[in-house]
Formats: structure tokens, sequence, C-alpha cells
């Protein structure tokens, strides 16, 4: 950022707006967070609404109390590293073609992937075909199904697309394919992009939860969103099944359920400070169009 | 015989860019295109034990069901004008958001206005309904204040004009600023120089947004609006089905919940797949035509 | 572009057909078998994949089971793709009466009957009378496609009216013996404490109208259904409830409420933890739901704010018909059926597995344990061992606790349900309460609620469509009615407009295929 360090009415104007922002969305987590730590009969008389009351860590506590959770947690680990190196790389793969006007066929083969994102055959034609390729409960029903998610694809395509001929054309006339172009040139310059794409394939990963319930029968390799999203959910039964008396009996805490939320959100936190300086100006310096 | 040459040269010069298409490609034939077959049960009576092959053909039965329902316009409607109502409210707002966080100074006030914007993203739906409906409810926090005002108290929640402004009110907080990342990454691919240029041609910081942000990024709104037009068609079930009622169903009900809805009676396989093919076939002529006309204009395109 | 669409068209459907054909051979040696059980697994009671109960039945019957849990949150949806996957484990437990009717027939799941001297224990059970006509109902096509999770000792429980009992006190009001009363009573306790509301609910309007209509002397939408029908005792017939005479009492009392500020404003998007919420804090007087929340929810948290606070239930009052009534939930699980896959390698071993389930050996063992080290029998009646108790006694549920360590009971592999041991760790007030509420299911006063009858494929797909409108127009409305904005005068035009949509067929394909039963 050019160093403008002159208060200007719009730069106050900016700051406020982003002040106001900040407020809307902090106060419902801050509320989350003092329900969570907050006594269980409290909460449930509604009394908790701006400060923590009878504060303690029972509801955390009560979370890590399931035998499965530190298992589950790195079933999740390896999920998510996995699956964001193999989705990475084949959208990039898929994206860096695509993104070359000498290309043939680009088009064509562009709408051919774009179609994809149309027409979703549903759970059960997915479960077939990871049925037929003798996947289920295995690793790589989790990973490799939702390998290329298109919207990111062509996102990455047009971050691509924004590097200028001019850097080809000088690495042709130095002799090199386009393999060599893509592994010397493209890659380099493309961090911020790839930074990006790595933040949401891990959190897609890192919450994702249809696969592993659809294709693991193994309560050893569930990752962490089945066993969270039961606590969350199961005793409430949104499912509207219509008999559920059964499920109907059980009563779980709210405080669980938002201590739950930020069980899931901490390792996020982790992740987003090596991201984010990806996102420094100047990444891409010389690769922009005129 | 010019043209086939011109052709296989073309072919040739572009070998290692198909090589390296290459996997992607398998993937999608057999992961996407191989399911996509599946949706053929949509002319079919699906039967479960007989599978796919063997279960009775209806051809457009299912098809006409669908579209002769009586509630068909209505859900048809309430689907298309709710998104509507996204792309007009809610589209903006990341890239606003992204602008704004840009003017911070880079260092820790920076990352922490960031962080804290795209914290919602990750409270499930399930919570984010229960917020609504805590502070909207007729005793709840929004009504309490607006009665200091002099207002009235209202049942937000069961007034069907409500409905579409909370939702795009809980869409934005929930998604806005996860959805602004992707902007402030193409920020960052901005060249410095073009901002030097502009400051010392004497703009202000304000035209400098308006005159060289705005258009550094103009490409991914693009290709941004033109995926959004793909999905006009489709709004998931999940939060509508929380924050909706009987009493809303005149705005809230769309096509995902209708179909939800029939499903308790009898999960029809069939008639899911009809639906959803009716639903990507619209969206696919919409985005064709969206696609056509941002070539037009000039702007970045899909294909 | 067409072509690669056809091919792949060919490649799903070859893949859907070629499942496996497992040889069903029939052994008579008694050698281990190892078979797939999928059930789901519900946050209060955790299991463990490999428990004590497993082991114990692997001992008597030589039989192991590879159990399959699935998170109770998204059950309905594994469920549902398994099935219509053809992709059946062994043994699939929780299936509801829907999946049975309508993957049945399918030859999906072995039938039951081909087995008679295998499961005779469990015939013994269900073609007694007090269950036999359910157990025709779920008979599909003749045949008996599943297991039913069965009640053997229950402590009961009904859906029924608990009110705050110590308000009445303070306003020196008697228990209200009728309805009537009770309005008059609600109204009198909103005068002392205007920031109070009668009542509420938390599944939406139509749960609502099943909690109230019944005991009102009408009925629609009973427990958890969506449908407007139910089974009217009186006439013994199926009738839609809001087009039947008596419903207006209930459209009244609803609209009444709601203007006289007793029925909570937002009562249609409440949700469970919403209710329980004001109900602990004070803010609702009454509920109608299942009374086990009253010892384990309502009371336990309001007597931290209040000591003197306490919700009991009512017994069933007079309504507008001068009766009095209440419905609770059928004699048996309706959710809770077990079916075995009619690909099993063993099929005869299995049943006679599942059946073992519910001779007496078989019923100690999967809700109690191991006799001497879990329980003892303390002059026939079972009681759990102190050791365990103190072991679970930190756990959110002592109860759950327990069962779920061992893998019994309910929410384990326990399918004829004995519940004595809840008797021995729960709150007083549930074991009296179900005391009375057996008591009055004897005198008359509280019904079972009925199961749909069977209907055919063509009978079946008619209702859907006759449901599908009349639901639609009545959710449209009823909310209007309810909140006032459209006047009851209009209810006899809305009657009109429903019985438009069909709602007089719908009653005549319920009632033939209930006479059908009754033959």
């Amino acid at each position: 950022m050019v160093g403008e360090r002159r208060l200007t009415p719009y730069k106050l104007l900016v700051y406020i707006v982003l002040l106001m922002c900040c407020f809307f969305v902090l106060y419902p987590l801050y509320y989350m967070v003092i329900v969570s730590i907050s006594d269980g009969y409290a909460v449930s008389r509604g009394e908790v609404k701006f400060y923590p009351q009878g504060v303690n860590l029972e509801a955390y506590k009560a979370v890590f109390r399931y035998s499965t959770v530190p298992r589950s947690y790195l079933n999740s680990v390896i999920y998510t590293v996995m699956g964001t190196f193999i989705s990475v790389t084949m959208t990039s793969l898929c994206a860096y073609p695509l993104s070359r006007k000498k290309m043939f066929g680009r088009e064509v083969l562009t709408f051919f992937v774009a179609f994809t994102m149309f027409f979703d055959a549903g759970l059960v034609a997915n479960y077939l075909v990871v049925r037929s390729l003798h996947m289920l409960n295995t690793l790589w029903a989790i990973v490799i199904p939702g390998a290329v998610n298109v919207w990111y694809m062509i996102i990455m395509r047009t971050f691509y697309g924004s590097i200028s001929e001019e850097m080809y054309e000088s690495a042709y006339i130095d002799g090199a394919n386009d393999l060599q172009v893509y592994h010397k040139i493209v890659l380099p310059l493309s961090k911020a992009v790839i930074a990006t794409m790595i933040l949401f394939y891990a959190v897609n990963f890192w919450n994702s939860y249809i696969p592993p319930l659809l294709y693991l029968n193994s309560r050893t390799k569930f990752p962490m969103p089945l066993l969270l999203r039961n606590i969350v959910l199961g005793s409430d039964n949104i499912s509207f099944s219509s008999t559920s008396v059964s499920s109907d009996l059980s009563v779980l805490g709210t405080n669980i359920r938002y201590a739950v939320i930020f069980i899931t959100i901490l390792p996020i936190l982790l992740i987003y400070p090596f991201v984010q300086k990806y996102f420094v100006k100047g990444i891409m310096i010389g690769s922009i169009k005129g | 015989m010019k043209n086939i040459r011109y052709i296989k040269k073309r072919i040739y010069e572009s070998r290692y860019l198909y090589l390296l298409f290459f996997l992607p490609c398998v993937y999608l034939v057999i992961f996407k295109y191989g399911a996509m077959g599946w949706l053929g049960i949509a002319f079919k009576d699906f039967n479960a034990r007989a599978g796919f092959v063997q279960s009775k053909w209806v051809g457009w039965s299912n098809f006409q069901q669908f579209l002769h329902d009586p509630y068909f316009y209505r859900i048809l409607k309430n689907t298309i004008v709710l998104n509507v109502w996204m792309l007009i409210f809610f589209f903006p707002v990341p890239i606003a958001l992204a602008l704004l966080i840009d003017e911070i100074p880079h260092g820790r006030a920076k990352k922490l206005v960031q962080t804290i914007s795209y914290l919602p993203y990750f409270v499930s739906t399930v919570v984010v309904c229960s917020l609504v409906i805590y502070l909207f409810a007729a005793d709840g926090l929004v009504n309490d204040v607006m009665v200091d005002f002099g207002a009235s108290r209202k049942t937000y929640l069961m007034d069907p004009g409500w409905f579409r402004p909370l939702y795009v009110i809980s869409e934005i907080w929930q998604n806005a600023g996860w959805g602004s990342i992707i902007y402030l990454a193409g920020l960052a691919g901005i060249n410095p120089q073009l901002y030097e240029a502009a400051t010392i041609d004497g703009a202000s910081r304000f035209s400098q947004v308006v005159h060289v942000s705005i258009p550094g990024i103009a490409p991914i709104i693009s290709i941004q609006f033109l995926l959004t037009i793909g999905k006009l068609l489709n709004v998931g079930y999940e939060k509508i089905l929380l924050l909706y009622s009987g009493a809303t169903y005149k705005t809230a009900d769309v096509i995902s919940t209708y179909v939800y809805r029939r499903g308790l009676i009898d999960a029809d396989y069939s008639y899911g797949a009809a639906v959803s093919i009716f639903q990507a076939v619209l969206a696919l002529v919409l985005v064709v035509g969206a696609n056509k006309a941002a070539k037009k204009i000039g702007s970045t395109s899909l294909w | 572009m067409v072509l690669v669409l056809l091919v792949c068209l060919g490649s799903v459907a070859f893949s859907n057909g070629a499942k496996e054909e497992r040889a069903n051979s029939q052994t008579d040696d008694n050698r281990l078998i190892t078979i797939t059980w999928m059930r789901s697994e519900n946050p209060a009671q955790p299991l463990n994949e490999e428990n004590k109960c497993i082991e114990m039945i692997e001992k008597a019957l030589n039989v192991r089971i590879d159990l399959q849990l699935v998170p109770a949150s998204d059950w309905a949806t594994k469920k549902s793709v398994i099935l219509a996957s053809n992709d059946m484990p062994d043994v699939m437990q929780g299936l509801t009466v829907d999946d049975l009717r309508k993957y049945g027939a399918t030859g999906m799941f072995v039938n039951l009957l081909d087995y008679p001297d295998d499961i005779r224990d469990y015939l013994n059970i269900v073609q007694a009378s007090d269950r036999e006509e359910a157990t025709r109902n779920f008979l599909v096509d003749g045949g008996m496609y599943a297991f039913q999770g069965l009640e053997y000792n229950r402590i009961d429980i009904a859906s029924i009216p608990a009110i705050r009992m110590d308000l009445l006190k303070e306003s020196n009001l008697s228990v209200p013996q009728s309805w009537d009363e009770l309005y008059k009573d609600l109204l009198i306790i909103k005068q002392k404490h205007p920031d109070m509301y009668g009542f509420s609910t938390r599944n939406g309007t139509t749960y609502m109208i099943g909690q109230y209509a019944f005991e009102l002397g009408s009925g629609g939408y009973p427990t958890f259904s969506k449908s407007g029908m139910y089974f009217e005792p009186t006439s013994k017939t199926w009738v839609y409830g809001p087009t039947s005479a008596g419903f207006m009492h209930v459209i009244q009392f609803l609209a009444n409420s709601y203007k006289d500020k007793l029925l909570y404003p937002d009562y249609a998007t409440m949700n469970k933890s919403d209710e329980f919420e004001k109900l602990s804090n004070g803010t609702l007087m009454m509920v109608t739901d299942n009374n086990s929340f009253v010892g384990r929810v309502y009371n336990p948290n309001i007597k931290g704010k209040n000591p003197d606070a306490y919700f009991d239930i009512l017994k069933p009052m007079k309504n507008p018909n001068s009766t009095q009534r209440a419905l609770r939930y059928e004699h048996d699980w309706t959710d809770d059926f077990v079916a075995i896959s009619a690909d099993t390698k063993y099929p005869e071993r299995v049943v006679k597995a599942i059946n073992w389930f519910y001779t007496e050996t078989g019923r100690m063992v999967t809700n109690f344990g191991e006799e001497g080290v879990d329980y003892t029998m303390d002059n026939g009646t079972p009681t759990v061992n102190q050791a365990l108790i103190e072991k679970h006694a930190n756990d959110s549920d002592v109860f759950s606790g327990i069962q779920g360590d061992l893998g019994v009971g309910l929410l384990g592999l326990g399918l004829y349900v004995d519940e004595s041991l809840y008797a021995q760790v729960s709150d007083p007030i549930m074991i009296s309460e179900g005391k009375l509420i057996r008591q009055w299911t004897k005198d008359g006063l509280i019904e079972y609620n009925k199961s749909l009858p069977n209907f055919t494929t063509e009978e079946q797909q008619r209702i859907t469509q006759l449901q599908n409108n009349i639901e639609n127009t009545f959710m449209n409305e009823i909310d209007l009615f309810i909140t006032g904005k459209t006047p009851l005068s209009k209810w006899p035009d809305f009657v009109k407009e429903l019985q438009g949509q069909g709602t007089e067929e719908l009653e005549k394909l319920y009632n033939d295929a209930y006479q059908r039963l009754l033959k």
C-alpha cells in the first residue's frame, strides 16, 4: 500500500464503516463464546446475554470426553492435508492449460468442464461410482471424488489469465516448452492464487461431512465434522423423520453446541496467518497486463 | 486441406498443455460425466432393487408432474426472486468489503479485521438460524431496540414480506467475509506502479479505488457474476427450512424446500432427478446467454 | 459430446447392476459367522464398535457383529442412499414404517415368515392380542420384512399437558378439570404475570395442532405426522381433522390464545431449545409434549432460579364434547425396525440370532449386560451394580452412560427394550408420572396412537398427490387464522376449499385400507 498516512475524510468514513461491520460480526460470535463457557442451567434459562455466568469449561470437557475425539482429529488432519494437496494440484493442472490462448479447442474444453457444474447427479449416483471403483471405506473415497471444484478452477484460470503474454514469449525465445514455462514461471508467480486455493480447499475438506458419512463405515476413520454434527444436531433430529420418539429423548445443552463451533474454527485460525502473507501487494509484479 | 494442416499444427503446439490437462480430464469423465448418466432415472420409475437398467421407463411423466404442479409457478418465482435479491444485495458486499479492508495499512490491524470478517463463515447454518430467530423474535433484541425508537413490535419471522430480507441479512453475515478473500487476493495482484502513477497524476485515494482497484479485479468480478447467474435456479434448502413456516410459504417456499417436503411422504428419486434436470437446463440457458453478453461488452467470459 | 454421455450412461447402469451375487447357503453347523450391522449413534449415548453386549452375543450365538455406526444427525441421509443404491449391510437397524413399505416388497429384505420355526419367540410376542393388529398392519404383501423394536418394560410416557403448579397455587386455583377452566386459569396467571405466555410449540404449527387437537375432541397431525389424517376412536374411522366438525373448537382455542397473548407470538419458528429455554426460565406457563422432559429438563432447570417452581402433568381434561382423552405414542417403536438383507450369506443363522434378542436370556443381555457383574436380580427386579452407577455418575445422563458403556438398551443393541434401569437412576417424578399415565391408559383416558394403514402402490401415489395439495393449502392459511389476520367467520369457507382439494377422497382411501386390515 502506497504510504499515505494522512487521515482523509474518505479514510475516516472507511474506518467507521469497518468498525460497524466488525461489531455486526462480533456480537453474535461474542455471544456464542460466553454461552460456551457459562453454566448450563443459566444458559438454558436464557440468562446469558452480555457476560458469561458461572464460568466453566464443562461444555468443552463434555465434547472431549468422547473417546474418539483424538482419533477423529487426526483423521481430519490427514484427509485435509492429502485432499488439499491433490485438489490444488489437479485444479492447477486443469486451470493453467485453459488459461492459455494458444491451447487449441480451449473454448470447447472449458465448456466441457463448466458443464459439469450444472448437472449434479446426486448422492446416490456418486455413491454408486465410488462403490464400483472399490473405494468404499478407504481414504481415497474422501480425497478423490471432490478433487476438482469447477468454480475454484475457473477462478484460478482467471488469475492465470492475467499473466501477460510477453512473459511467455520471452520464455519461448529462450527455448522453453510449455511444461517448463508452467514449472518455472507460472507457479512462482501464482503464489497468491495457490495460497487462496489451499485455504479454500483446506476449509472445504476440514468441514466436509457428506463424503465421510456416505463412504466410510468404520468409526475409526470418521473425521471431526461427523462427530461434531452429531453433537450439535443429533439430539434435535432435524432430519424430520416421521415418528422419531427414540431420538427425541435426549437433550444436549446449547453451551455444548457453541463450544463445538469454536473447536471447529480453531485450526482455521491457525492456517490463515500463513496464507495471509501472500496477499501482500506486489507479489505478482511484472506479470500484469499493462 | 489447409485447414486440416492448420488444426494439426495447433494441436501439436498445444501438446504439453494437453498433457497437463489429461489427469483432470480423466477425473471429470469418471466422476462427473460418469455419475451424470444416473440422471436418466428422471425418465424412469426408480426401483432400488431392480436398479437403473430394469426400472420401468416412464418418459416425460415425472417432468409433467412437476411442471403441472399447482405450486410450480410460485416455487419457481420464489427461487429466482430470492436469488435476484442475493445478486443485488449480497453480491456487491464482499467486493466492497475487500476494497474497504484494502485501505487499512498492512499490519496487525488489517489481519485482525480480515480474520474477524470471515469468522462467521464457520458458524454452522443451524446456529446462524437460531441466532436470527433469537434476535428477531417478538421479544428479541431487534424488537426491543425498535420499540425504544418508537416503532411497534413486529413478528418478523411470520411475515412473508420480511423473509427475503432476513435471509439476505443472514447470508451477508455468514458469507460476505469469506467471499471477500478472493477479491483481496485479486487486489494483491494489482501492480503498485499503477497506484503510484495515479498519485503522481494527483488522483485522490477514492478516485484511485475507482480507476485502478476496481478495473484491476474486474475479471474476477465478471467471472463470479457469471457463475452466480449459473446458480440462479438453485437455492439450498437447509437454511430456508430453518427460517420458514407456513405463514411465510408465500415468499419462502422454493424448489428445493418443496421437493424436500415431498420427499418426506415418498422419497422419490425419479421426481428429484427430473427437477434437477429442469433446473440445470434453465441455468445452462441463462449462463450461455450471459456469457455471450459478457463477450459482447468485452469483459471476461467463461468460455 | 453425445457419444461421451451415452458411454457414461452405460457405465453407470453397469455399475449399478454389478452387485456380487452372494450364494444363499444354509448352514446347519454352528460355526462362527460375522455379520455387518448398521445402526445410528445418538450423541447422548456414544457406543463403541466393540462392547460387552457384542461379546456376549458372540459367546451365546457364535455370531460376531461388525457394528457400523452412523451419526444420528445424518442417519436419514445415509439410510436413504444405502437403500436406494441397493447396498445394504447384513442387518440394518433403524428403519421406519415407510422404509419397510417402500422397500419391503422389492425383495431387498428377508421375509421372516419364510422361517417361521426360527422366530417362534418373536412371533409369540407380536401375534399376541395386544400387538396383533399392529403387526398385521406392518406386513407388506403378506410378508413380514423386519423385526420391530418392542417395548418390554418402559416408564409410560405420553404427550400431555404439564403446567406450573406453583403458579396455580399462588392464585389459589385448583387443578383444572376442563379445558374451559384451564383457559380461565391461564388468563388469571397472565394478569398476575403479564410478561409470561401460556404455551408455545417446538416443531411448527402442525406439531402444535397435533399436541392440542386430540385432547380438545378433534384431531390431526398426531405426534410427528405431517398429515391432518388421524384415527378417531369414537367412530373407529380415519378422519381428516381440519375439515371435521369438532375442529372448530381447536382453531377457536388457538386463535383465542393468540389474541389473549397466551400463545407465544413467534410459535411457528420456535425450535426445541428455544421452547425448553422459555419453559426453564419462567416465560411459559404450560407445555403439551413428551412428559419425560418435565422431570429431566424443565424442573431441574427452573429450580435453579426459583426453588418453588415446578411443572406437573394434568389428567386429561373435559373438552367441549364433554369427553376426556389424550394421545400417547405408539406402543412400540415405528422407527426402529431391523431388516435383514436378502443377499446375506446365512439368512437362517441371522434370523435365528435376532430372534434370540426377544427371548428372556437375550432380553436380559441386551438390556442389562452380564448378571452378577453388571447387575443383580433383586426379587425379580434387575438392579444395576453400584460400581457401574458410580463410574458414570459424572456423565450428563447416568442411564445413557451405563447403557452406552455396555452397548445395551434402546440406543444400543436392545430390541426388546426393558427400561427398569431407568427407575433406579432417574428422577422420581418420572416414575410417579409414569404410574399415573399407566393408570389413565387403563381407565381409557389415554389412547395409543395408531400407525397408518398399509396402502397399495396406486393408493399410495394418489394419497401422496392429494396430501401434497391439501397440506400446501392448509399451511398457507392456517397461521392466518390463528394469528387473527383472517377472521374465524371465514373458517367454513376454508373447510370447503380443503374439501375441494379432495379430503373426502383421502378419508375414503384411508378407511378402505384400514377395513382391509381388519378383515
